[in-house]
């Protein structure tokens, strides 16, 4: 008994001291280890802040030079425009068209400069078309006409080609009194969608409207929904039988041609789909608008009820037809040149956030 | 006999006609503006007033007998030549 006794003192005693050496151990390790965590913690920590505190003074001071620069060339613009209205010399209507170009390539997502260009043209028309006006002097105008709608132009080349990376966009040629159907639909939509046959596939535009004067299978609106016209009468369908999923069409036809701008009559139609299939066109939307080679699609552009944008742009004019770029982009479009910034930073988080 | 002479020249002009159709060859290619195809756009041959149109990639499709002959767009004209062997014609705007 008193053998059994010891064994179980000496059992316990062993125990004890292996426990000791452990909270030794353990202890030890602590203090060594603890602050080599928090100090690594707190450096993810300060350089994280330091990236924040960097980026964003480098975005104030990109706004604050902007900012200088924006008042420094409307001020200029508004100064040559002062002596213009006395002087109205070749040379200050220079000056003015290199200021457009300047303010328009430095703050064309925040400036609209289609007044400003116009005001100028309208100058130089009434020049050029001055009765008193010599062959020179008509030449010279001609001339500097020209050189506003180059400028212009090239900016709504840089705007289009931007919108075109980030949507889809077709270059046609539309003729006076001929109508011509444009389809606004993204790439996958052109490869997968069928019409009411099931089987042709859409192409970007047509020859004639987007749909033919009331036919079967044509959608028509009602106080319930939409209503497929049938030859045994009306069928009310809800929306969401017939799928919506924002599809648009454009009918567009040129009715008046000008030097720098075309008049269009418009017709925005839903495409209404089940499956990938057509089921017809609503129209949602008549109108007749002016296009000018003055227009910058970053700021002249429509909404269509699917929330996307769309734009039409004038790239040329002949004596009976003109040729349009029309171009389809997402709403929430942020410039570029944002853009970079924020995806640096969201990767730079990500990684950081993947290090801990 | 002059009714045998008026069927010979007929058959005669019935099958050089035909060999000139069957012989038309195709003038095709794409059409650019500013450096962009463009859709929609009407091409007209002078010489015969045949006209089509390019398609929504800007690609369009003539078939003409082998020659020369003038393409009118816009107002422009275009000196094209055709042979009977394939006639790829890109033209620029």
């Amino acid at each position: 008994m008193a053998e059994d006794e010891g064994k179980r003192i000496d059992k316990w005693q062993k125990w004890e001291s292996f426990a000791k050496i452990l909270a030794g151990f353990s202890a030890a390790a602590s203090a060594i280890l603890i602050p080599i965590l928090i100090n690594t913690y707190t450096e993810e920590n300060r350089k994280a802040e330091m990236y924040v505190k960097t980026m964003t003074e480098r975005e104030k001071s990109d706004t604050d030079i902007r900012q200088a620069m924006f008042h420094g060339l409307l001020n200029g613009y508004l100064g040559a425009l002062k002596d213009d209205l006395t002087k109205e010399e070749e040379e200050s209507f220079r000056r003015r068209i290199m200021f457009l170009e300047l303010l328009t390539l430095n703050f064309q997502e925040y400036f609209n400069a289609k007044p400003l260009f116009e005001e100028v043209y309208a100058g130089l028309e009434r020049k050029r078309t001055d009765p008193k006006a010599s062959e020179d002097d008509t030449k010279k105008w001609e001339n500097l006409e020209k050189e506003i709608i180059r400028v212009s132009r090239n900016i709504v080349s840089r705007q289009a080609t931007m919108l075109n990376s980030i949507g889809t966009g077709v270059v046609f040629s539309v003729e006076r009194d001929h109508p011509i159907c444009v389809r606004l639909y993204n790439r996958e939509d052109f490869a997968n969608l069928r019409k009411k046959d099931g089987v042709t596939r859409f192409k970007s535009y047509q020859s004639g409207n987007c749909i033919d004067p009331l036919s079967v299978g044509q959608m028509e609106e009602t106080k319930n929904g939409f209503a497929k016209t049938e030859n045994l009468g009306l069928k009310v369908k809800t929306k969401n039988e017939a799928e919506d999923n924002g599809r648009q069409s454009v009918d567009i036809m040129l009715v008046k041609i000008e030097k720098s701008r075309v008049t269009v009559q418009l017709g925005i139609y839903d495409d209404m789909f089940e499956g990938k299939v057509l089921q017809g066109s609503m129209l949602k939307r008549s109108l007749e608008i002016e296009i000018s080679v003055f227009d910058l699609p970053y700021m002249d552009n429509t909404k269509l009820s699917d929330g996307s944008r769309f734009s039409l742009v004038l790239r040329q004019v002949d004596d009976d037809s003109a040729e349009i770029e029309a171009i389809r982009f997402k709403n929430d479009f942020l410039s570029l040149r944002d853009r970079p910034v924020f995806e640096e930073m969201l990767q730079k988080l990500e990684i950081g956030g993947k290090r801990k | 006999m002059q009714r045998r002479i008026i069927l010979a020249t007929f058959l005669l002009m019935t099958f050089v006609f035909l060999v000139r159709v069957a012989t038309a060859a195709e003038l095709s290619g794409i059409v650019y503006s500013q450096g962009t195809p463009i859709a929609n756009l009407s091409i007209t041959v002078r010489e015969n007033q045949m006209t089509t149109k390019t398609g929504p990639r800007g690609e369009y499709s003539i078939q003409l007998p082998p020659g020369n002959y003038t393409l009118i767009i816009r107002g422009r004209e275009i000196a094209v030549t055709i042979s009977l062997t394939g006639n790829r014609f890109d033209i620029r705007l």
